[in-house]
């Protein structure tokens, strides 16, 4: 016991690992005091053991597949769009001030969108479930991109850009050495933050458009008017799934920047 | 190559820094310009790098500088300027790129150039791993490194402790003497001027005109 204290105590990695733990095992046995407690008459919220069953049977099973992907790719479709949007537009506005003013309220009047009451009109006007989806996702993360692309662009040093100058170094090369490893840790970080809500407002469009298709969303509609406790194994996907997105850009963050693994490399 | 500006003119909102100034400073030796703070001794290098835009003429070898010096440059500036996410190999590699297309060619020069100054561990280091004279040292590499005739330092040695400073100084003296380069150096510190300068400037308040007010030889101080 009291070596693991000690290792705590001096060992970064080990500390980090200990509290995300306690903080699993936390959440874990909350879940379980609910569904045990306040919860115990209803199935709401089963236990973690009823839902593990339920996901291992399920998992065995094609349509949680087949909702997984088809809920995935239009939250990849969406990510990829806002990504590239707001990056091209961060760029436009941080080059030329018109652009930046002409943006700009769009950019906020996109922020104040109420989620629910567009997808109402888009589902009208769009009519298919994957298009709503796709579109209101993308309004809904495009303006936080946007915000960390150009706040990065307008962070990067222009005492190396001056320094480039001396060497004559060119514009492309200044790109590839300075301007994007000075974007890395930003796009990677609004990568994680817009494929997280990405995922959320995919599966809100499609539990609000909902129509006959296999998706998370539509899967969560039909667990919830079929009661029982598979709307909970529904919401664990979805979790999971974002876990997963979320390790996948971490682990290429990782191997795109080298200077973080570093010692005290954390905030370059 | 000497460097000589004519009726050399910049204004900054309305502050007039320079008005019709006009000096040389001649080739193969360093050059010391000392004076107050916010005189203008940067605006000059800014102006010789190509850094600023101003009225006037600045000729190299009397040759005018069009936008431009096309004079190869190098400049140490007062912070070290490496670029964090590189290595220090990635940062001097950088800068030399241009002047040698050769990879194999820019990897010798730079691992025989941090030999010669001890610094071979370094090699994959990045900047945060460096200490402050660590790094100023690769900056100094950097601007040795670049093949010019021309040397700009902007008070490099500035914020270092004693022992670390004279350390740079004396790398900075032996690279030097291998290759004379018409430097221009700024510092505050006499001492420092006395002991790199073979010519030093003082600059007057501003507007700095005509000819520099003072200019002394080693001897003259000493």
């Amino acid at each position: 016991m009291k070596t693991i204290f000690i290792k705590l105590k001096k060992n970064k990695r080990v500390k980090k690992y200990f509290w995300i733990t306690t903080s699993i095992i936390f959440m874990v046995g909350l879940w379980w005091i609910l569904a045990e407690t306040f919860f115990s008459q209803t199935e709401v919220i089963p236990t973690p053991i009823e839902v593990m069953r339920q996901m291992g049977q399920s998992a065995g099973t094609r349509m949680l597949w087949i909702n997984i992907w088809n809920t995935l790719w239009k939250v990849l479709v969406t990510f990829l769009v806002s990504f590239l949007l707001s990056f091209l537009l961060a760029v436009l506005a941080a080059w030329r001030d018109e652009a930046r003013h002409f943006i700009s309220p769009i950019v906020t009047v996109l922020r104040a969108l109420p989620t629910i009451g567009v997808v109402f009109i888009l589902f009208m006007v769009l009519r298919g479930q994957n298009i709503v989806a796709i579109v209101i996702a993308s309004l809904m993360i495009f303006p936080v991109m946007y915000e960390n692309f150009y706040a990065a662009l307008k962070e990067v040093d222009q005492k190396l850009i001056q320094l480039s100058k001396v060497y004559n170094i060119s514009f492309l090369k200044q790109i590839r050495v300075i301007y994007i490893p000075h974007l890395m840790p930003h796009a990677f970080a609004s990568s994680i933050a817009g494929i997280g809500m990405g995922l959320k407002i995919v599966i809100a469009a499609e539990i609000l458009s909902v129509t006959f298709s296999n998706t998370l969303g539509t899967a969560m509609v039909i667990a919830n008017m079929d009661g029982g406790g598979m709307l909970f194994m529904w919401i664990l996907v979805a979790v999971l799934l974002s876990f997963v997105l979320e390790g996948i850009v971490r682990l290429i963050a990782y191997f795109a920047m080298p200077w973080k693994r570093r010692k005290g490399g954390d905030s370059k | 190559m000497s460097i000589a500006f004519k009726n050399f003119s910049k204004v900054f909102g309305d502050i007039v820094v320079f008005n019709n100034f006009s000096t040389e400073f001649e080739e193969g030796k360093i050059s010391v310009i000392m004076g107050p703070s916010g005189a203008g001794k940067t605006t000059l290098l800014n102006a010789v790098a190509g850094l600023i835009d101003y009225e006037g003429a600045i000729e190299i070898d009397g040759k005018e500088c069009e936008k431009r010096c096309s004079a190869q440059i190098s400049y140490m500036f007062q912070e070290p300027r490496l670029i964090p996410q590189k290595t220090v190999f990635q940062n001097l590699d950088f800068s030399l790129s241009t002047a040698f297309k050769n990879k194999v060619e820019r990897r010798e020069k730079i691992e025989k150039m941090l030999e010669y100054v001890g610094l071979s561990d370094s090699l994959k280091l990045y900047p945060h791993e460096l200490s402050g004279g660590m790094a100023q040292r690769v900056a100094l590499l950097r601007a040795f490194l670049y093949p010019s005739k021309i040397l700009l330092m902007d008070e490099p040695f500035k914020g270092l402790d004693e022992d670390m400073k004279k350390t740079i100084v004396e790398t900075f003296k032996s690279l030097w003497q291998d290759e004379k380069r018409t430097t221009l150096f700024i510092t505050h510190d006499i001492y420092e001027a006395n002991d790199i300068g073979d010519v030093i400037f003082s600059f007057p308040n501003k507007p700095i005109s005509s000819v520099l007010d003072k200019k002394y030889t080693k001897t003259t101080l000493k």
